[in-house]
């Protein structure tokens, strides 16, 4: 089952900042500059994490933090200003 | 997992970062393909080379279908087809045992259009003769074609079939309003708006079923019931039977009498002798179609509750499974009461 994980960075970079949010933006919904939520399963997150999203930056220099929204978090999380915690919708019809 | 409709001719598809982008004038949209599942794309819609490519390679299915409705065809990229398993349905065509199958999904139909009849019964509190005398009339038939020793021959059951599913439309034909000018299904091409709805949704109905039986391995054109008819998707025809009362008809006799739809959101077919869904038409119903293949019920056969969507793949995989193990029990007819 996937969850909700909420993913944020700092990279000093402008490069590798760019190259990580276009990795990002393929699998996650941008909530705000550096900040995505990202519904996945652990199995998943875990293979693009490193696989992916970590080969493309500088440790220590740049950071990238990930939080488990399970599902409390979810209902619990407040928002102000912008949508609610983001959810894939069922259909899309355009 | 998203299913994404493509209705506004003039839209072009193409591919940016791993997610499709729609385009139409001004108008931009993008969607990430890791969370589509399904795309369905009516006419008038161009996808790029490089978008079919992402499709194929990904693996997302995707449906076209014509302007009345019908289904087209979908892009099929590699796909694991399990010779063992065609083998075994080939087998059966043509058997007691392929009868048997043909049967159960008839039985399943007639059981699901009376539970709908049955449930306007109730609401009208038995009052409207139509409706009562059809019930009675097809749980007679239920009966009967639950209690064979033997299947039936196929023009019996055809029979049988044909004899019930027109009582079902002329008990309907009470309760859907008169404003509609509803006289009983007809089609080729349909002659009023409820015949437009019916006839547009059992198309995308065809449509998905045909990939969940591609999906469970079995070949589409081979069927057990409507059998072995060159150019037809036979299998697809008989495992759809099940559901048309349970997905199509359900949303659409709650269409007719619901405010949503009125006469000016439909038009007359090119050729004048038919009615054609208009554009809004078209996206309200698919709307409606796909909550109603979104809304989870229970499946039996697992005891879980699973989306319509999902149970049409899965009474797919048991038709394969009992096909190879020659075991009819293995499959039970999809029924809600």
């Amino acid at each position: 089952m996937s969850q909700l994980w909420l993913v944020c960075y700092d990279v000093r970079d402008n490069k590798r900042r760019a190259k990580l949010a276009k990795l990002l933006e393929q699998r996650c919904e941008r909530v705000q500059y550096s900040v995505f939520e990202c519904p996945l399963e652990e199995k998943l997150l875990e293979k693009l994490l490193h696989q992916r999203w970590l080969v493309v930056l500088e440790i220590p220099e740049d950071s990238l933090r990930v939080y488990p929204l399970d599902a409390r978090a979810k209902a619990k999380t407040r928002v102000f200003g912008s949508p609610p915690p983001y959810e894939p919708p069922d259909f899309l019809i355009f | 997992m998203t299913t994404l409709y493509l209705t506004e001719p003039g839209t072009v598809v193409s591919v940016k970062n791993q997610s499709l982008d729609l385009k139409r004038g001004t108008w931009q949209r993008s969607c990430r393909l890791a969370e589509i599942e399904l795309v369905v794309v009516l006419p008038g819609v161009q996808l790029t080379g490089a978008a079919i490519a992402l499709l194929l390679d990904s693996g997302v299915e995707t449906l076209f279908l014509r302007r009345d409705g019908r289904f087209r065809g979908r892009l099929q990229g590699q796909f694991h087809s399990n010779p063992s398993l065609r083998l075994a349905q080939y087998r059966v065509v043509e058997t007691t045992f392929g009868m048997g199958l043909g049967q159960k999904l008839v039985l399943g139909k007639i059981r699901n259009q009376r539970s709908l009849l049955q449930r306007r019964n109730r609401e009208t509190g038995g009052r409207v003769t139509a409706l009562v005398e059809a019930v009675d009339m097809m749980a007679v038939y239920v009966r009967q074609l639950q209690q064979l020793d033997a299947p039936l021959s196929r023009d019996q059951l055809m029979g049988i079939e044909g004899i019930c599913a027109k009582r079902y439309f002329q008990a309907m034909m009470t309760q859907v309003p008169a404003s509609w000018g509803f006289r009983g299904r007809n089609r080729r091409p349909p002659r009023d708006p409820v015949n437009a709805l019916l006839s547009w949704g059992y198309g995308v109905l065809l449509a998905r079923v045909f990939s969940a039986s591609v999906q469970a391995g079995l070949d589409p054109y081979l069927g057990f019931f409507h059998a072995t008819e060159p150019y037809r998707p036979n299998l697809v025809l008989d495992v759809m039977e099940e559901f048309r009362p349970l997905v199509v008809d359900w949303v659409v006799w709650g269409l007719v009498r619901s405010p949503l739809l009125e006469a000016r959101d439909f038009e007359p077919s090119p050729d004048g002798e038919g009615v054609w869904l208009g554009h809004l038409a078209k996206k309200l119903f698919l709307e409606q179609l796909e909550r109603r293949f979104q809304s989870k019920l229970l499946y039996p056969p697992q005891e879980r509750q699973l989306a319509l969507s999902q149970i049409l793949v899965e009474q797919g995989r048991a038709i394969a499974r009992a096909c190879v193990s020659l075991r009819l029990d293995e499959f039970e007819s999809f029924e809600v009461r």
